[in-house]
């Protein structure tokens, strides 16, 4: 038994069937499309690493708990091979969810495994999680809700090899140009996206903002991006707020708001690869 | 098949175009194509240690792109009730006269009303085969089926597409002024 001849290779074809099914054949990206995703792509994933460590451990015991976020951040050192810096960038992801969520109003000084790997991920095949939980890291476990990091805090002391003390300046968010950013191949990671801890917030501001016009909580997602607005008002992942934007405008029914910065997308933006999406709103 | 290890920003700039036009060929709309490439890669990223190497590497991803394209849809499932068929055909009917310009991205938006209307199944197949040009057997390893069950989804899909196809033209023809195909000058 074969194949039947492919519609489009057919003389009795229709000349509507022909004309949908031709059009259906050119569906390249633009040009700019990889490079203009590849930032935002890259929070994704650091920040889907550390909000994965968050979310799984809150539904189990918190030893076992503390013992996953050792095999997630594991788990990814084994990929080095093939990913070193964005393994490298996950794992700083995963390393600040625990050192900036993990002790809301709290001043407890606490040992951390957590800057150990931040600082070895990039270079190691295979990162041992710690034997004994760490308690900073279980104190992230219990953070359901982590509050945001504020970008304009100092920069943490120099990463140790072994287990540190931490007090309360490093357990804030810190500037990441530390070893950990240095070791990172630098044709890896988006030329235009330093490796801080502002990225960071700003990303998993997007992130939720994201993930609440996925869910239909518009009013939810434009207080993300009027956050992220406010705080990073030069931040890397200004194009993909603004598409956000528009679309959490519409969804909340402020379609007319929703149109006129879609207007002003377009103009700022041509060839987005998020183009197509504001279009729908530019009325 | 030998796997040359490439880091995932290489894998990325190679295949990205691939996983593009996978996923508008799959009834991914130009409007959600960019959040749905990432998507993609976010769970290739996950997925890349455990891939040996013994299927294609573009078979491994159409295979990711068709789960990303199909949770999307269920996600819009949920939100608000996707369109029967007959819904959908009175919907493009009403919008026949943006149809009736040349510029190919309003075909385009016809045809992926129409992919829409497919089930899950059928619309992969049809997409695979009429679009990608694939054969019955590479799609039938692509999707783990016997192949005669491709084809009798294709059949089905033909079905639905010239089901819609008809009516549109019937609507056009009852329509003065009004063409899908372009106007000779």
């Amino acid at each position: 038994m074969t194949d039947p001849k492919r519609l489009l290779d057919r003389e009795d074809l229709g000349k509507v069937e022909r004309r949908l099914l031709e059009s259906g054949r050119d569906v390249d990206p633009s040009e700019q499309a990889p490079d203009a995703l590849w930032g935002a792509l890259a929070q994704r994933i650091a920040l889907t690493a550390a909000t994965d460590v968050v979310v799984t451990k809150a539904a189990t015991g918190l030893s076992s708990a503390a013992a996953r976020v050792g095999a997630v951040v594991k788990s990814t050192a084994a990929s080095a091979v093939l990913k070193p810096a964005l393994v490298a960038v996950a794992a700083v992801g995963v390393s600040t969810a625990a050192l900036t969520y993990g002790v809301p109003g709290n001043h407890a000084v606490g040992t951390t495994r957590a800057r150990d790997v931040s600082v070895s991920a990039p270079s190691v095949r295979a990162s041992s999680p710690p034997s004994t939980p760490p308690p900073l890291v279980v104190a992230a476990v219990q953070t359901a809700a982590p509050p945001l990091p504020s970008p304009a805090t100092p920069p943490a002391t120099p990463p140790a090899t072994g287990p540190a003390t931490v007090v309360q300046s490093i357990a804030r968010p810190r500037s990441m140009s530390t070893a950990a950013s240095a070791a990172l191949p630098a044709a890896e990671l988006p030329a235009s996206e330093p490796v801080e801890s502002a990225v960071h917030a700003e990303g998993a501001l997007v992130l939720q903002a994201r993930a609440a016009v996925r869910r239909g909580d518009c009013a939810a997602a434009l207080q993300r991006l009027n956050e992220a607005n406010a705080r990073y008002p030069q931040g890397t992942l200004r194009q993909e707020r603004d598409a956000l934007t528009i679309e959490a405008l519409a969804c909340g029914r402020q379609s007319a708001e929703a149109s006129a910065r879609a207007a002003v997308f377009l103009r700022d933006y041509p060839g987005s690869p998020y183009s197509e999406a504001v279009k729908r709103f530019a009325h | 098949v030998v796997f040359a290890p490439m880091t995932f920003r290489q894998l990325y700039d190679h295949h990205f175009p691939f996983v593009w036009r996978s996923l508008r060929r799959i009834g991914v709309a130009e409007s959600d194509v960019a959040d749905a490439v990432q998507d993609v890669f976010v769970v290739v990223h996950r997925k890349l240690p455990e891939f040996k190497g013994r299927a294609k590497v573009t078979t491994w991803l159409f295979g990711i792109c068709i789960r990303v394209a199909s949770d999307r849809r269920r996600r819009a499932h949920v939100r608000r009730e996707l369109p029967t068929e007959n819904q959908e055909i009175s919907r493009l009917e009403a919008s026949l006269a943006v149809v009736a310009s040349s510029d190919p991205s309003d075909a385009r938006t016809v045809l992926e009303s129409i992919l829409d209307c497919m089930p899950d199944e059928q619309r992969v197949v049809f997409a695979l085969f009429e679009l990608q040009g694939m054969t019955g057997d590479e799609i039938a390893e692509l999707l783990d089926v016997p192949v005669g069950t491709v084809r009798s989804r294709l059949r089905l899909a033909r079905e639905c597409f010239h089901r819609c196809a008809t009516r549109l033209r019937r609507r056009e023809s009852s329509r003065a002024g009004v063409a899908l195909t372009p106007r000779e000058a």
